[in-house]
């Protein structure tokens, strides 16, 4: 330690929002160039009036682009892209121990402090609201949660030499027994690492959850729950069904 | 039925539609026209377009892009479907979403590679591709094909039937590339079945009796499924004959399928009235223990209810 220093003395950041950067590139690309639906300067204005009195910009903008997560290979080849940007300019320092910096993709909590800073989004995120967590995609990149752990997986790891953090919401139907839950997470994180993924962390939706979902929708629009058989988007339910299917998570009917 | 059907969905991570995760690949258009069906979208093998008005909103773009002048808001559903034309000019104008195209047609090499993309957690979880609708028998010779791609991809196929079909047709395109078959049985009584299903129910009962020999001996997995709906299909006459049914084919497992509300929204999305839905009963949630006295009729006869 004194004498001649540590080995490595690389220093690491953690880059906050791949998907909010991806999904907003995403929407420049596709709605002003490739499909010329808005101008670069009405959506620019859009954004700095948070989307305030623009309903079908903002409907456009989260519902008709493709997103990091969905199974788009644009938007997975766009990822990839800003990634090693990222990554490569990072590198490319050296701090006062000699060491380069390297580039992480996880938040921590402060994917939530850093977004009540921010203004509006291209992608539609509105001023103040939490960034995507680590590198998990936007909740309603996909309908199937499969999507988005293929296009985390075929990130290049190479690029995230300062570790990643991904999420993953699990959510057990009330008649799954605890060997079926365990089953089936083995089978996501097997399965994402043979793909060649690099960590994730399992979130198994609760009763609580379910409630914080019928308060705050947007963020749980992928979420879908299981019935016998029969799937339904949670979010898409009536409250009134809502309210029986926490119930019924919380007696395990 | 001929040619190429249409498909609605093709659904990634499905778990409660065969072993392991599955991806489930919804046909369009039914023989059967079962009133309380969950999937009323599924029962014409016609294109059709839905309005969901809870991601609308009310831009008007769609109503101005309409060149028969078929959308207003003082129709009953938004979409006079007489006046429809389906060009879908305001499905790909819609900037919410809201209106959609229900049913397209994909060649067989579209799905196989819809599907493909998730085999490898079908190889981790002992999963594989799941054929429903809708009633993916309507089309006999395309599914033929798309379950033997299936299969020199080494994916596991489980299919989901009516059982309202030609037999022998079923015994040689469908069966020999099939790892399980998911067969409902609805009313026991072949007048009640025609009243509610709308077609008698003699050829679905036989043709369960010819495949159950082929598949008891040493074929693939046949498995009864009967849904249980409130003052339908959910009382003892009923159930007690279906029960008996399988037991005189010596069949030891059953999977009931009990009744959930959750379906509703989508009978007005594509323009439809069920009156069923008046009923109080079908706007609740089955009781537990309705669901357990239904079962108690299986075990009786030594069926184990899944």
């Amino acid at each position: 330690m004194t004498r001649g220093g540590a080995r490595y003395n690389s220093s690491g950041a953690a880059c906050i929002g791949l998907a909010d950067v991806t999904d907003s590139l995403m929407v420049i690309k596709k709605l002003v160039y490739d499909e010329k639906r808005v101008s670069f300067t009405d959506l620019k204005k859009a954004i700095d009036g948070n989307f305030a009195g623009e309903p079908v910009l903002h409907a456009m903008v989260t519902k008709r682009v493709s997103l990091f997560g969905s199974g788009s290979e644009e938007a997975l080849a766009l990822a990839k892209r800003i990634m090693k940007f990222t990554h490569d300019s990072y590198w490319n320092y050296l701090n006062f121990r000699g060491g380069h910096y390297t580039a992480g993709f996880w938040s921590m909590s402060n994917h939530v402090a850093f977004g009540t800073l921010s203004g509006a989004l291209p992608s539609g995120r509105l001023a103040g609201k939490a960034f995507t967590p680590g590198l998990t995609p936007e909740p309603h990149a996909s309908k199937s949660l499969l999507d988005n752990i293929r296009d985390v997986s075929r990130l290049d790891p190479r690029h995230m030499n300062n570790n990643m953090a991904f999420n993953v919401k699990v959510v057990p139907a009330p008649q799954d027994g605890h060997e079926r839950i365990v089953d089936n997470i083995y089978s996501y994180a097997k399965t994402y690492f043979d793909m060649g993924g690099m960590q994730m962390q399992f979130n198994v939706v609760t009763s609580e959850m379910l409630r914080d979902a019928m308060a705050h929708p947007e963020s749980y629009r992928n979420l879908l729950v299981r019935i016998s058989g029969y799937n339904a988007y949670f979010v898409t339910l009536n409250r009134d069904m809502q309210i029986e299917l926490i119930e019924r998570a919380e007696y395990g009917l | 039925m001929k040619g190429t059907p249409l498909i609605l969905e093709i659904k990634g991570n499905s778990l409660d539609d065969g072993p392991g995760i599955r991806t489930v690949i919804f046909f369009k258009g039914c023989p059967l026209s079962c009133l309380w069906c969950q999937n009323p979208e599924s029962k014409k093998t016609v294109v059709e377009i839905s309005y969901d008005e809870k991601e609308c909103i009310g831009c008007g773009t769609c109503i101005e892009v309409c060149p028969r002048g078929a959308l207003s808001r003082d129709n009953p559903f938004f979409i006079n479907r007489d006046a429809c034309t389906f060009c879908f000019d305001c499905v790909a104008q819609c900037p919410a979403r809201a209106l959609d195209r229900v049913g397209k047609e994909m060649t067989h090499q579209e799905i196989v590679d819809a599907v493909l993309r998730d085999k490898p957690f079908f190889d981790t979880s002992g999963g594989g591709v799941t054929l429903s609708g809708g009633e993916p028998t309507l089309f006999m010779g395309y599914v033929s094909e798309l379950l033997k791609r299936f299969k020199n991809h080494g994916i596991h196929t489980l299919i989901e039937t009516c059982g309202h079909f030609d037999g022998a047709a079923f015994e040689s395109e469908i069966l020999p590339f099939t790892d399980a078959i998911y067969y409902d049985l609805k009313l026991f009584d072949s007048e009640e079945h025609r009243r509610y299903c709308g077609v008698g129910n003699e050829r679905i009962f036989s043709n369960f009796k010819r495949l159950w020999k082929v598949c008891d001996a040493g074929g693939p997995e046949l498995l009864p499924r009967v849904p249980l709906i409130p003052d339908i299909t959910d009382h003892e006459s009923n159930l007690g004959g279906i029960a008996a049914f399988l037991s005189s084919l010596e069949v030891k497992e059953v999977k009931l399928l009990p009744y959930n509300p959750l379906w509703h929204e989508k009978t007005a999305k594509i323009g439809t009235v069920n009156p069923l839905l008046d009923k109080a009963s079908m706007k609740r949630w089955q009781d537990r223990l309705k669901i357990e006295e239904c079962a108690d009729l299986f075990t009786q006869m030594n069926i184990t209810v899944l």
